[in-house]
């Protein structure tokens, strides 16, 4: 297996890891009911969850940085220019900097929940879409708009109860 | 580049990336309601280690390869204030890393479990944690852009 093979493989598990570990962790905040005392099993499965989550994000910022010393060994210096690039860089200390305001409790659950689903999904868009051609303002622009339509639809979906705790 | 040097640059890098991720376990460990003590040396002790080492290796990289070959590219090119903004910046500011990481292995070694009692000096070192994570990554960012500028 090639270094080039080697890290798209981990950056895709890492994005599958993090991408999942949010959807479960949005699908747990949308099934508790806030009154609701967490169970043992419910810690577990949090843990786990945030585990799987922390796993992903190493991989996707150790197989990025591998990303960046090959394309600069190869002479691919053009590509650490494009926007797209810059718009996973920038989501990505997005999803650091809310995850240690969400352990400093400096966030409200909610809101740290929707930017790190938000984010997640973003950057994975970002890496699928890495052949559309965004400027970065527009990219950051669209970012912020998935933000606010996913926090509405979260309060919506709580407010009429959709996901009713079984 | 020869081997020498893309070991030297890619060393910079693993390594830098290694420190900044000791601090952050570092932080987040900090802002938990118990930390371990233990743990916060380590992180801190090896954000010390990592960064010195990235220092190091950066040197190297740009005494021997980037002041002779990559910077003469950048300031030909149409990216100068890649070299005289951000690597001039950057090369003055990760000068204080290696310090920052060791004052917070110093302080936490030093003074222990009052660590975690003393609400105000958790709260100073994750002021002092904070600060060395945001440099880190304008540093980090920083390196991204004078790369891309080589062209």
């Amino acid at each position: 297996m090639d270094w080039q093979t080697l890290l798209i493989a981990s950056h895709i598990i890492g994005t599958v890891f993090g991408a999942g570990g949010v959807t479960f962790a949005g699908i747990f905040y949308l099934l508790k009911r806030p009154v609701d005392p967490l169970t043992t099993l419910d810690q577990h499965f949090l843990t786990t969850t945030y585990t799987v989550l922390r796993i992903g994000i190493v991989l996707i910022v150790l197989s990025g940085f591998g990303f960046f010393i090959l394309f600069r060994l190869q002479g691919h210096s053009a590509y650490l220019y494009s926007p797209m690039m810059w718009g996973k860089m920038v989501i990505t200390v997005v999803i650091l900097l809310n995850a240690l305001l969400h352990h400093w409790r400096r966030l409200p659950w909610s809101l740290g929940s929707v930017i790190s689903a938000v984010s997640w999904y973003s950057a994975l868009l970002l890496g699928v879409y890495r052949r559309v051609h965004l400027d970065f303002a527009t990219i950051m622009g669209l970012y912020l708009v998935a933000i606010v339509i996913g926090y509405i639809l979260m309060r919506m979906t709580q407010k009429k109860n959709i996901f009713p705790t079984a | 580049m020869n081997t020498s040097t893309i070991i030297e640059f890619t060393l910079h890098i693993l390594f830098g990336l290694a420190g900044m991720i000791f601090v952050y376990a570092y932080l987040t460990a900090l802002l938990r309601r118990d930390p371990s003590v233990r743990f916060l040396s380590a992180a801190s002790f090896s954000a010390a280690l990592a960064f010195l080492l990235s220092w190091l290796t950066g040197g190297m990289y740009y005494l021997w390869y980037y002041g002779p070959s990559v910077k003469g590219v950048i300031l030909g090119g149409q990216y100068t204030w890649a070299h005289a903004i951000f690597t001039e910046a950057k090369e003055h500011v990760f000068l204080f890393l290696p310090f920052l990481a060791a004052t917070l292995y110093a302080v936490t070694a030093l003074l222990g479990d009052r660590v975690k009692e003393s609400a105000e000096l958790k709260r100073s070192l994750i002021i002092l944690a904070g600060a060395t994570l945001t440099i880190g990554i304008a540093v980090t960012l920083s390196g991204v852009l004078i790369s891309g500028a080589v062209r």
